[in-house]
């Protein structure tokens, strides 16, 4: 419940990344509606609901609309990497109580470099796990299921593991070396001895990952409900926080570490 | 105990899909069901005894032809088919067009398939007596010469004296098929043989034009005259067998099988044997249902079936009783999927589905491959297997009117215009479907053009023939009434069964129920919109122009009241002043002071009478009627704000270019929604979820 203080304790950190994600959003899908105004058979309204006709008459009509959509989509993943990294620094330094907006900001690009590499030793790490998640497809069904249990399980701790060698380069803790993969394996070792720790990470994460995956069904159910958007844009605030929350895990990990070691 | 008495119960309760249904011992069903069967139509009658090597990959076999001269031509040759020759080699017409591949299939190159004659004789010339016995007039057995044609997918056999109207001549042909690889119809993959195309087959003489024989180009298929079938087939022991026709003899006899099948007014035979195929059935009526596929396809199976029974009530409730008593749906394995979704009589192959198991159904659900293909293939048990129309000349009126009556059958099914593809709860219905494709003209061509006069490279025939097709007769359908355009294609099934129909009598049979200018609506001043209907066919077969309707404008503007200056009776200009209270903006004037105006257009020069219903403020709407050579038109609505128009609002017209032009709101009215908006509306809040799924 400490680190969950540490959120609470920073309630304008949690409205700054929800303004910034919610913006991002709107402007990376500017394109589409640029494309679509351009065209006309998008501006007829749907009839009797028929979306799915529409959509692809307007697709037939102007394939190139498809492509701008596809561009964001793409654009939007690469955007996502770069908008967690640039801003994990300036996260983690926040919930370590730090106040002071220019240390905050001045975190977000000092770190950046470092947690990217971070970053991409888990992504490595993860793309490895997807590999033997298919290559299990050739098992006998209930030895599949049991392995892809396994897997999951031990492909959920990676989550937590990330935050700690994040909050290990930016806390400066212990002599991390910032870039290398000691750091990595070192955060994997330690969150695989601490289960408290691996099962409240991998939890917030699941969290995270469910309700992302039930907004994403809703949004494309409910897209002619014309509360839908706003309701994906608020729910960001509760991923938001529960992402907040496990960063600050994390933190409050490393703050215990950093009173053992001194 | 308890689970002891459950399995006695679950035992005790049969399945009907696996209580095997016994072979039938009539070819066809019994009288008071078959329907009308000719017996003048039966003109070609084959005797084969065929054994697959399955080593070598080939059949070696020989056919007794009986053919009966029911022309008033004396026929000194006879002209075959030799379809499988159109795989023997890289420069045949059907490879060269092809380019090697065939529905995404990859032919392998090293593998050929061909026909190999080695002796034709002839055994007898008859003449029937009074008392239908034949008199013979030849009965020593002679060899016959006979001459591949340069495209070897045809040949000729020429016969030493002139065949009589009313003669009939047998003649024996001694035959090796090689199988290809299958990549498209006919051919071996691991152990799966579908064997079809395989022996020399008649053409057709007409008594106009004598032989019909066409070569086998890429989209050509069938034409051919009824005949019986009597089939001994020698295979290997262990292997499954399915074929046109039933079974009347199986035994072993060492490490083979022997096998007879036996088929009535027929104009084609295929088979299929493997040693991994399991098989469901189930009975329709007198009908045997058999479905053969891969073990691992129970489910799929049971679709299939449940799709035949369902296909069998519409088709024989729309187009008359089916006449066979028996019915074989191969889903041939996916290495041998070149074999997938093609028909022959009695036998057909269908496909699997694509809709995955593990695929929760409230995400995605289609109905347009497998049991969609096994529809789409029984439907040719009539639109070709029944009444045999000319299949390289007139494609369209198997293809298409088949495509047609499947629609049919998808409304009888599932009510009107079901779904075909839901995802994520979004539905694209049939009919929707079919408008889809009449933006996909690559080539614009004819619908009423020979198959051959189609190139695979176009990609135009599936889009031309078989939808552009159904949209066309759908479309008339809508307009001229379901209830009289259902009782004209009955009238031409029923006039079609073993006939060799042609696009013409189609027409004829419309126009014999509709006439020649049906009545679409009748106005309230008494005047009636028609519809010229060899207008219609002239247009929608023979024509290649599209067809669209489009609002251009919807707009309100200020009525005329007679502000300005005018001359009075002295012929001085007088100014009259505006009424106040039509001072305003435009948008806030009342509906009396306003003048609504719509402009809509049609593109192509089909001249159809199309509804058009506009919205006024009020709350009201008004439906006319609009028609005529005009290709623009603007109507005027005095002391009438409209709010929309729209074209089409029943949405009769399959047979469009575009749809999402019909409908148009008036400026300074917020539409509801688009499907432009909506998709910014997806793609911002996507984006939003994957930057915070991505972030993970």
């Amino acid at each position: 419940m400490k680190s969950l203080r540490r959120v609470w304790a920073a309630p304008g950190l949690l409205a700054v990344i929800w303004v910034l994600h919610t913006t991002l959003g709107h402007v990376l899908a500017l394109p589409v509606r640029a494309a679509v105004r351009g065209a006309h058979a998008p501006s007829a309204p749907i009839e009797e609901e028929r979306l799915l006709f529409a959509l692809l008459e307007s697709f037939a009509e102007q394939p190139a609309i498809l492509g701008v959509v596809e561009s964001t989509l793409l654009l939007s993943l690469l955007v996502a990497v770069a908008f967690d990294v640039v801003l994990a620094g300036g996260v983690i330094t926040r919930l370590h109580r730090s106040t002071a907006p220019m240390k905050i900001c001045s975190a977000c690009g000092r770190w950046f470099l470092p947690l990217l590499v971070q970053t991409l030793w888990f992504a490595l790490l993860r793309a490895a796990f997807v590999v033997l998640a298919i290559l299990v497809f050739e098992f006998p069904p209930l030895a599949r299921a049991f392995l892809w249990l396994v897997l999951a399980c031990l492909a959920s701790g990676t989550w937590p593991a990330l935050q700690l060698a994040r909050c290990r380069v930016v806390l400066e803790i212990g002599g991390h070396r910032p870039y290398h993969v000691t750091t990595t394996w070192r955060a994997l070792r330690d969150t695989s001895r601490d289960a408290v720790y691996w099962a409240g990470g991998a939890s917030l994460a699941l969290s995270q990952l469910i309700l992302v995956a039930a907004l994403l069904i809703h949004a494309t159910v409910e897209i002619l409900e014309p509360a839908t958007l706003w309701i994906t844009r608020i729910s960001g605030l509760v991923t938001w926080a529960l992402s907040l929350w496990l960063t600050a895990l994390a933190v409050q990990r490393c703050a215990e570490e950093s009173r053992c070691t001194t | 105990m308890l689970a002891a008495t459950l399995a006695a119960c679950a035992r005790s309760r049969p399945d009907p899909m696996n209580t095997p249904v016994a072979e039938p011992t009539q070819a066809l069903r019994e009288p008071s069901l078959r329907g009308v069967v000719p017996a003048s139509a039966r003109i070609a009658d084959y005797r084969i005894d065929a054994r697959l090597d399955t080593e070598r990959k080939r059949v070696e076999g020989q056919v007794r032809v009986t053919w009966r001269n029911r022309t008033s031509r004396q026929v000194r040759r006879l002209r075959f088919h030799q379809y499988m020759n159109a795989f023997r080699a890289d420069d045949t017409l059907w490879l060269r067009h092809s380019g090697d591949r065939h529905r995404s299939q990859v032919r392998d190159r090293d593998s050929w398939g061909y026909l190999d004659i080695r002796e034709v004789h002839l055994l007898l010339q008859a003449t029937p007596s009074g008392g239908g016995d034949a008199h013979i007039h030849a009965t020593a057995r002679r060899e016959l010469r006979w001459s591949e044609d340069t495209e070897p997918s045809t040949m000729t056999v020429h016969l030493p004296q002139a065949v009589a109207p009313g003669q009939s001549v047998s003649i024996e042909i001694d035959f090796i098929t090689q199988l290809p690889r299958v990549f498209a119809r006919t051919g071996h993959s691991r152990g799966f043989f579908l064997v079809a195309h395989w022996y020399p087959k008649l053409g057709v003489l007409d008594d106009a034009q004598g032989w019909r024989a066409h070569p086998f180009s890429y989209y050509s298929e069938f034409y051919a005259d009824f005949g019986d079938y009597d089939i001994h087939l020698d295979v290997p022991r262990g292997f499954k067998v399915g074929a046109t026709g039933i079974r009347i003899e199986d035994s072993e006899d060492g490490d083979r099988r022997k096998l007879r099948y036996h088929a009535e007014m027929v104009h084609d035979f295929a088979w299929t044997a493997g040693t991994e195929l399991d098989e469901q059935s189930a009975d329709y009526n007198g009908i045997r249902i058999r479905t053969l596929f891969s073990s691992s396809h129970g489910d799929a199976a049971r679709q299939h079936i449940d799709t035949q029974l369902a296909a069998l009530a519409s088709y024989e409730a729309r187009f008359g009783p089916y006449p066979w008593s028996t019915i074989t749906i191969v889903e041939p394995p996916e290495d041998a999927a070149g074999a997938q979704g093609m028909e022959y009589p009695t036998f057909f192959t269908t496909s699997t589905g694509r809709n995955p198991a593990w695929m929760p159904d409230w995400l995605f659900q289609e109905r347009i491959t497998g049991s969609f293909t096994t529809l789409h293939e029984f439907g040719h048990q009539y639109f070709q297997g029944m009444f045999a129309s000319d299949e390289d000349r007139e494609p369209w009126l198997d293809e298409g009117i088949n495509t047609t009556s499947n629609v049919l059958a998808l409304y009888d099914r599932y009510g009107a215009d079901p779904w075909v593809v839901r995802l994520f709860g979004h539905t694209l219905s049939v009919d929707d479907g079919i408008r889809l494709a009449m933006h996909e003209y690559i080539a614009p061509r004819a619908v009423d053009r020979p198959a051959s006069e189609f190139h695979p490279s176009t990609r135009a025939f599936h889009r031309v023939v078989y939808r552009k097709t159904a949209a066309a007769m759908l479309t008339l359908r809508n307009l001229v009434g379901h209830a009289p355009w259902d009782r004209a294609l009955r009238a031409y099934a029923a006039q079609a069964r073993f006939s060799h129909p042609t696009g013409s009598d189609l027409e004829q049979a419309f126009g014999d129920e509709l006439g020649t200018h049906p009545l679409l609506a009748r106005l309230e001043s008494g005047e009636g919109i028609r519809l010229d209907l060899e207008h219609y066919f002239d247009h929608v077969l023979r024509g290649t122009g599209p067809l669209n309707f489009a609002v251009r404008g919807v707009d309100n503007i200020r009525r005329p009241v007679g502000a300005g200056w005018h001359r009075d009776a002295a012929g001085s200009l007088v100014q009259t002043e505006r009424d106040p209270q039509t001072a305003g903006d435009v948008n806030e004037l009342a509906p009396e002071h306003i003048e609504g105006r719509v402009v809509v257009a049609r593109e192509g020069d089909l001249e159809v009478p199309v509804e058009i219903e506009f919205e006024f403020s009020e709350g009201l709407n008004e439906v006319r009627w609009w028609s005529g050579p005009s290709r623009l038109e603007v109507f005027t609505f005095p002391r009438r704000r409209v709010v929309s128009a729209r074209i089409d609002p029943d949405r009769r017209y399959l047979f469009e270019l575009r749809r999402n032009d019909n409908i148009r709101y008036a400026k300074h009215t917020r539409p509801p929604a688009t499907a432009g908006s909506q998709l910014h509306k997806w793609t911002e809040m996507i984006s939003l979820l994957l930057i915070k799924g991505a972030s993970l």
